[in-house]
């Protein structure tokens, strides 16, 4: 496929940069974890019942109705898919969508694309997607610091 | 090829993975609510140091709506042969965009006999400054050399390029 190369493309030049600079931190609490195998994979659902979110952004997690909804593979690596509901100290709401990678060695590393609306000071979120850093801890609550990706 | 050196920036850890070019030959804009813009890859190139290969020739467009996300899906072949899907969701914001400005979108008129213009080419970024970034999910073969894209975290940085349109997208696993 030669016509579609361009051995300038190919200058260490153009390899542009990327970064990361921290947004938010997020803390989720979670319900019981319920299982079903599926034809898919392993499906895993827990309930998001609370949880407090700060930095860029101050509040609280809505805790009735969101919730992890993420896909246990054969291969040992949870496929994450998680939505989240956040009120701000002002009453203001965002939603956050968190899609990723869980796995065996502790790794786990999401995507969040963020929601606002567009007459809230959060409304520097819209477009942007963050890198979401998460631990799990003992208690099976689990944190995620949020990079905005520079 | 060596892996090039581990960074961190604010505890994340992150290197270069490969690059890709897609070149574009043709978009079309459906101005439904949330407007969808099709947008073809014909081709591309794939370099760097844990991914060697080309672009499948219309093997997958961009299919991006809502004046949300791109969300682009098509195929790459590696140099060994092994065909790898990409899902590549992705943002491009103007420098200086107003993000209360979000929803004051007009589709462009007609052509003066009625019909729906489809010549939009987007433009290089020296000419728009764009902030243009992805977050590609990958699926590839497993049981091959490439089955840690199907783990991995990525994001990407996307440089938009005329004669010949293409933008060249360099993409870093986070680690």
């Amino acid at each position: 496929m030669d016509e579609f190369v361009i051995l300038a493309d190919r200058s260490p030049d153009l390899v542009a940069d990327i970064g990361f600079e921290p947004a938010f931190e997020l803390t989720l609490h979670y319900g019981r974890t319920q299982t079903e195998q599926t034809p898919r994979g392993k499906r895993i659902f827990r309930p998001i019942t609370g949880g407090t979110i700060s930095g860029k952004i101050e509040g609280t997690v809505y805790p009735r109705g969101a919730g992890e909804y993420s896909i246990g593979r054969d291969d040992g690596v949870t496929d994450i898919s998680e939505h989240v509901l956040v009120r701000d100290t002002r009453g203001e709401w965002l939603y956050i969508r968190n899609m990723g990678y869980e796995r065996a060695d502790g790794y786990y590393r999401v995507t969040s694309w963020v929601d606002a609306d567009v007459r809230s000071q959060h409304n520097w979120v819209l477009g942007l997607f963050f890198l979401g850093v998460a631990i799990e801890h003992d208690d099976g609550k689990v944190t995620l610091r949020y990079y905005e990706v520079l | 090829m060596d892996l090039p050196p581990v960074r961190d920036m604010a505890g994340v850890s992150y290197r270069w993975a490969f690059s890709v070019s897609v070149f574009f030959a043709e978009r079309i804009a459906i101005e439904s609510p949330f407007r969808r813009t099709f947008v073809p890859a014909v081709g591309g190139d794939i370099w760097g140091p844990r991914l060697q290969g080309s672009v499948v020739p219309y093997g997958g467009a961009d299919f991006g709506g809502g004046g949300g996300p791109l969300d682009a899906q098509y195929m790459f072949q590696a140099a060994d042969g092994a065909y790898i899907y990409i899902n590549n969701r992705a943002y491009m914001r103007r420098v200086g965009w107003d993000p209360s400005s979000a929803l004051d979108r007009n589709p462009p008129p007609l052509n003066a006999d009625g019909t729906i213009e489809q010549d939009f080419i987007a433009p290089p970024d020296s000419e728009v400054p764009l902030r243009m970034r992805t977050s590609p999910f990958f699926d590839a073969p497993k049981n091959s050399p490439h089955d840690w894209m199907n783990r991995t975290l990525f994001f990407g940085h996307g440089l938009r390029r005329t004669d010949p349109d293409r933008t060249i997208f360099t993409y870093y696993e986070v680690l």
